[in-house]
């Protein structure tokens, strides 16, 4: 078997490239009708897609949309045809304050509202304090 | 309304795309998203390629339907390509694919048999009807012949090695990749065909 040195390599590929086969013109119609045949991509995926996608989003946004306005009806029907409530009566108002104020301020939770703030409380210089004095003995 | 400005789109692509490597992938993208008008700069920027691969692979034996084969898978394959980058490889890869069906076909048919020296006379008087370049002789289109004749000498793998390398200037490792073979054996069939196309070219009295 002959190896071919690297000269005679290089005039051999030059020679190939100078001299390629040329193919002859294509059809003049060939690209159009390449362009017409063509068949449009499946879509099987974007189908599948839009399948997967419109329920979440129907039950996501249509659903509470439904909800809310129903109660909005719901409520606004309720408060707009029931008669409105009478305003209590000033003495049953008193009578109400009076028997919740007692028991309000027991003596316990006093005591413990007072320890409380014993204990956020800064202290205060209500009590004289003997003053401090340094005797020299 | 929406093709004109697919058009326009494709035109502007176009225009683009002798400055920018980045446009062609757009155009890539494009085409994948189904756009024909795109898939039409497509095929005009890749057609010439293709089609004098085939040729110097099969012969001129109906070329335009071998070229529209391969555009055919193009369009259908390209929305699994994952990037443009490949695409030429790809390309490449399909011609090669769509040759090797043809030389099958044609080793089972009878279009191979003693008919072939008559299919390369008519190759060769197409070649000289059908090209425009009038500056080309006849000296050139005797070389051209002898080089088609000495092409269909080789064996099939051997003849796409150097076709792919020597004749389209692609390097060895885009050549392994499309026709699938390590590097190695892309660089044992090109020495081989080298030297058996040398032998071919000195019995037809042409020495280096």
């Amino acid at each position: 078997m002959t190896n071919l040195h690297k000269d005679q390599q290089n005039n051999l590929v030059s020679f190939l490239r100078h001299n390629q086969p040329v193919p002859c013109n294509p059809r003049a119609d060939l690209e159009q009708h390449l362009i017409d045949s063509l068949e449009p991509h499946p879509q099987h995926r974007k189908l599948r897609f839009k399948v997967i996608w419109t329920i979440p989003v129907t039950i996501t946004f249509r659903v509470p949309v439904k909800l809310i306005a129903t109660g909005f009806l719901v409520t606004s029907v309720s408060f707009g045809l029931k008669t409105p409530r009478t305003a209590l009566e000033p003495k049953d108002l008193e009578n109400f304050l009076v028997s919740n104020w007692y028991g309000t301020v027991d003596s316990d939770n006093y005591a413990a509202s007072e320890k409380t703030e014993a204990y956020w409380l800064l202290p205060t210089a209500s009590k004289s304090q003997p003053a401090l004095s340094v005797l020299a003995h | 309304m929406s093709k004109m400005l697919a058009c326009e789109q494709a035109s502007a692509i176009d225009a683009k795309s002798e400055t920018g490597l980045a446009t062609e992938q757009e155009l890539i993208f494009l085409c994948q998203q189904g756009d024909r008008e795109c898939f039409r700069l497509l095929y005009q920027r890749y057609q010439q390629r293709v089609r004098s691969t085939l040729y110097q692979l099969c012969g001129s034996a109906s070329l335009d339907d071998l070229v529209q084969e391969v555009f055919f898978k193009v369009w259908k394959g390209l929305p699994k390509l994952k990037t443009a980058k490949y695409f030429s490889t790809w390309l490449y890869r399909i011609s090669w694919n769509v040759a090797t069906d043809q030389r099958r076909k044609l080793a089972k048919g009878q279009e191979k048999t003693s008919l072939n020296e008559k299919v390369w006379e008519k190759e060769l008087d197409n070649t000289k009807l059908t090209n425009t370049e009038p500056a080309i002789d006849l000296m050139q289109l005797h070389y051209q012949d002898v080089v088609q004749r000495g092409l269909d000498n080789l064996s099939f793998e051997h003849r796409a090695v150097l076709v792919l390398h020597d004749l389209k200037d692609l390097p060895q490792k885009q050549v392994a990749e499309i026709l699938n073979v390590p590097v190695g054996t892309v660089k044992s069939r090109l020495f081989h065909a080298r030297n058996s196309l040398r032998k071919f070219l000195e019995q037809q009295g042409i020495s280096f």
